[in-house]
């Protein structure tokens, strides 16, 4: 949590958690045991320590859409210095942190989550100095009376617990406790303590429960200024000292039984001293009532519902912890949506993959929208792009589009062109450029064909992907719209030496995603179906269409005369071993020396279209090898020339 | 034919019917003609039959009332807007689906008791109890499988997995709830 946004985020969500709990044990209250009604907290703790959002799982659909619309509608303009203005909510960890250190605040969330994170501080320490205090006082307890050990001796043989390293008696206390998780000492109170009673701190300590107390208090102090958080902790650990009665229950016989019972009320009217780190069975009037009606159902839970119990409380763990796809709850906004609302769906559907990222573009680029830019420019072009967003639309707005200022078009809506990319290469920094095609295109005045191309830098931020145009869109005029493969279109060429030859490897790769949705006039038949562009971006996408081309030469370097020998070409990882490369590549291409101009059939292995694709960039290097003179010749060739 | 005998079996009718009602699913159009809560009702109906059979079986009323009364929204929403409506809503679904998991286990089991309770009776109930484990596990599986990172082919062949043996399930259940009405004969057997 490194801004207000973000712990306003993770509160809400153990918020909504607690809420679906606190229904969940009223619904089972008289069907489920005891631990049950304890156990099911688990699922609240984890929600505490896991990030909210994580892998963009949500849970309240389209809440996380109205929280980011709500931090649009503050933090315009106000120049906070922890929230970046352009990003989205993410909480990194369940805890505050400063990843920027700690700068002067810049606006009132900044001073609020400061204010926050003074509040962890003083609340913890809070408590350390009340747990500190107690120690203190603990240290003074006078030593118990040989009977008094003797006691708590002869109630832990005969309930198989094991006796505290510790046991001192506090003048003026109500009633035993267990205190220190580390080195836990049973407090007694000057006065005779029934057997009972001591079994249940026994058991206290037995089960770890004072460890399950301080997970509560840094709880508390994570959520200090949630009342729901703190309702809850309150709901635990009376759950806890609940299950602790069951546990000494199950090991009394009769009247040992109902005696306990008169105990517990006894303690009813006893006042309940919180403290850290310590298990007490007096824990106030309310709660112990709550507790003697636990006791009376314990007789009359269900037989026989342990795998239901634990049925339940999976279904809950899943829905809780797991709940739903955030992208499908809030879907990526149409283009011609604007406002803080549709900015929102922008900012959370931001792409996390290559191929999502050049589709976000080109589909910003197709349809001139400030959302889709908003989602994948870098952030210091995001500003502009945020600004027309939250003005209202107006129907010119494609005239405006970069691509109708080149006099090519294509028929309204403007986004029925494809796009693909071709020589997606890495830059070496994490990133990639490539060339970005739009086809197909007709020009104004007389309808000849064209295409419309940019250059462009894809690269990592954070969890997501930018792209940045490096060139302002060309159009080039063609007689057709073939791409691929062409020797006038992008390519790279790849240089080895094998058999004393030297070896040019030309690869050509077009990637896209498939846009194309069928659409259909009747939901009766399919007969009045046809196929449209997809103009609403895919984020999240994976290319899953491509098609190459590979031409081959083997020179003598001496005499500069080609050689015609077949040769065997694959992708590879640069170092890799070319053969296994050879042996086990996805894609592997046999040819013989040419160009990429040559018969298309013969330098291309055609389309491949699908989910399973596994290149999706120019391969870092070639595995060639070819057989002549007797002997097979292998050798890894590596990107010398990007063409054109 | 006794009294007592009569009673029971009526219950039990009512229990065997209410569940069929609640599996079988029979669509004209979206709308379900057999509406699963009619099924909640014949069964709650029959909880205040058993009532004094088996001791548990009334803490399922409310949870009865509560599945009726969800299936009963659903289906007047498919009626009017063609869409159901708790669907929409993740967790108030999610809720739904303990109720619904925790109600069906527990009848399941005070059946299974009733049913080992009569002469020759064990093997019915045995079967009951299986068959109720299997369904409960099926349906946290069910739901696991959302959160499961398996590709879709992965995630669709074993969601058919899950789907024929909550059938298979369901059949032998929907059986083994008639056969237990004939446990509770409605002649005394002849000397």
């Amino acid at each position: 949590m490194a801004n207000l946004w973000a712990f306003l985020y993770q509160t809400l969500t153990l918020s909504v958690t607690a809420a679906v709990l606190l229904i969940a044990k009223r619904l089972f209250l008289d069907k489920l045991s005891p631990r049950w009604q304890y156990g099911v907290w688990a699922v609240f703790a984890l929600r505490a320590l896991i990030p909210a959002g994580l892998w963009g799982r949500v849970l309240v659909p389209g809440g996380r859409t109205l929280l980011e619309a709500a931090r649009l509608a503050a933090e315009r303009g106000l120049g906070s210095a922890l929230t970046a203005p352009y990003a989205a909510v993410e909480v990194q960890a369940p805890v505050p942190l400063f990843p920027r250190g700690l700068p002067a605040p810049g606006s009132v969330t900044d001073a609020l989550f400061y204010l926050y994170a003074a509040g962890i501080l003083a609340l913890g320490l809070w408590f350390f100095l009340s747990y500190l205090a107690l120690r203190r006082r603990v240290s003074r307890g006078k030593a118990p009376a040989p009977e008094a050990v003797e006691q708590v001796r002869a109630v832990a043989a005969r309930y198989g617990l094991k006796v505290p390293a510790r046991i001192t008696v506090l003048p003026g206390l109500e009633s035993a406790f267990v205190c220190g998780p580390l080195r836990p000492v049973l407090v007694l109170p000057d006065r005779p303590v029934d057997d009972k009673v001591i079994l249940h701190e026994l058991l206290h300590l037995k089960h770890g429960d004072l460890w399950a107390g301080v997970f509560l208090c840094a709880l508390r102090c994570l959520h200090w200024c949630n009342p729901l958080a703190w309702y809850c902790c309150d709901r635990i650990q009376n759950d806890c000292e609940a299950l602790c009665d069951q546990r000494a229950l199950e090991r009394l016989e009769g009247e040992d039984r109902r005696e306990y019972g008169r105990i517990l009320l006894d303690m009813a009217d006893d006042r309940y001293a919180r403290a850290p780190g310590t298990t007490s069975m007096a824990n106030g009037g309310k709660n112990i009532k709550a507790r003697i009606s636990s006791i009376a159902r314990f007789k009359r839970y269900p037989a026989g519902m342990a795998l239901a119990s634990a049925c339940v409380a999976a279904v809950l763990a899943f829905t809780c912890l797991g709940g739903v796809s955030g992208a499908a709850s809030a879907a990526v906004p149409f283009a011609q949506d604007r406002g803080r609302l549709a900015l929102a769906r922008a900012v959370i559907n931001r792409p996390d993959t290559v191929a999502g990222a050049l589709d976000t573009y080109a589909k910003a680029l197709l349809c001139d929208s400030p959302l889709y830019y908003a989602m994948v420019l870098p952030e210091e072009q995001r500003a502009a792009a945020w600004d027309a967003a939250l003005e209202p639309y107006e129907d010119d707005d494609l005239y405006s589009s970069p691509l109708r200022g080149l006099g090519y078009s294509w028929s309204r809506p403007g986004w029925n062109a494809e796009w693909s990319v071709m020589n997606l290469l890495a830059d070496g920094a994490g990133g990639y450029t490539g060339t970005l095609f739009f086809t197909p295109l007709d020009r104004d005045a007389d309808g000849a064909r064209g295409l419309v191309l940019q250059e462009v830098a894809v690269r990592p931020d954070g969890a997501f992907w930018t792209v940045e145009p490096l060139e302002a869109p060309r159009v080039e005029a063609r007689t057709d719209w073939w791409l691929c493969p062409s020797g006038d279109m992008p390519y790279t060429t790849y240089t080895g030496e094998a058999g004393g030859l030297e070896v040019e490897v030309d690869f050509q790769l077009r990637l896209a995603v498939n846009n194309l949705v069928a659409v259909n006039t009747s939901a009766l038949f399919g007969w009045s179906s046809w196929e449209d562009v997809d103009h609403t971006p895919k984020p999240h996408a994976e290319f899953d269409w491509m098609r190459d081309g590979v031409a081959v030469r083997l020179t003598d370097p001496d005499s500069g005369a080609a050689v015609a020998l077949d040769v065997d070409v694959a992708p590879m990882e640069a170092g890799g071993d070319p053969e296994e490369a050879l042996a086990e590549a996805d894609y592997r291409f046999t040819v013989a020396p040419g160009t990429l101009d040559e018969d298309p059939i013969q330098v291309s292995s055609g389309v491949y279209a699908g989910e399973n694709m596994t290149l999706r960039a120019m391969p870092e290097a070639m595995a060639v090898s070819f057989a002549g003179w007797e002997r097979t010749y292998t050798c890894i060739a590596y990107p010398t020339e990007v063409r054109p | 034919m006794t009294e007592h005998n009569a009673l029971i079996r009526k219950a039990l009718g009512n229990i065997a019917w209410g569940n069929l009602l609640i599996l079988l699913d029979v669509n004209l159009g979206r709308l379900d003609v057999l509406p699963n809560w009619v099924g909640y009702l014949l069964i709650f109906y029959a909880i205040g039959y058993l009532a004094d059979e088996v001791r548990d079986l009334p803490l399922l009323k409310p949870f009865c009332v509560l599945l009726g009364a969800a299936e009963l929204l659903d289906w007047l929403a498919v009626f009017l807007a063609g869409e159901p409506l708790t669907g929409q809503f993740f967790l108030v679904n999610a809720l739904i689906v303990c109720v619904s998991l925790y109600f069906h286990f527990q009848l399941l089991t005070d059946l299974a008791g009733l049913a080992g309770r009569q002469a020759e009776g064990e093997p019915l109930a045995r079967r009951l109890r299986v068959c109720r484990n299997v369904a409960a596990v099926n349906r946290v599986l069910m739901t696991a499988l959302g959160y499961c990172p398996f590709s879709e082919g992965t995630a669709t062949a074993l969601a058919l997995l899950l789907l024929l043996a909550a059938l298979a399930v369901a059949i032998v259940t929907a059986h083994d709830l008639f056969a237990l009405r004939r446990c509770f004969p409605e002649a005394e057997p002849q000397e």
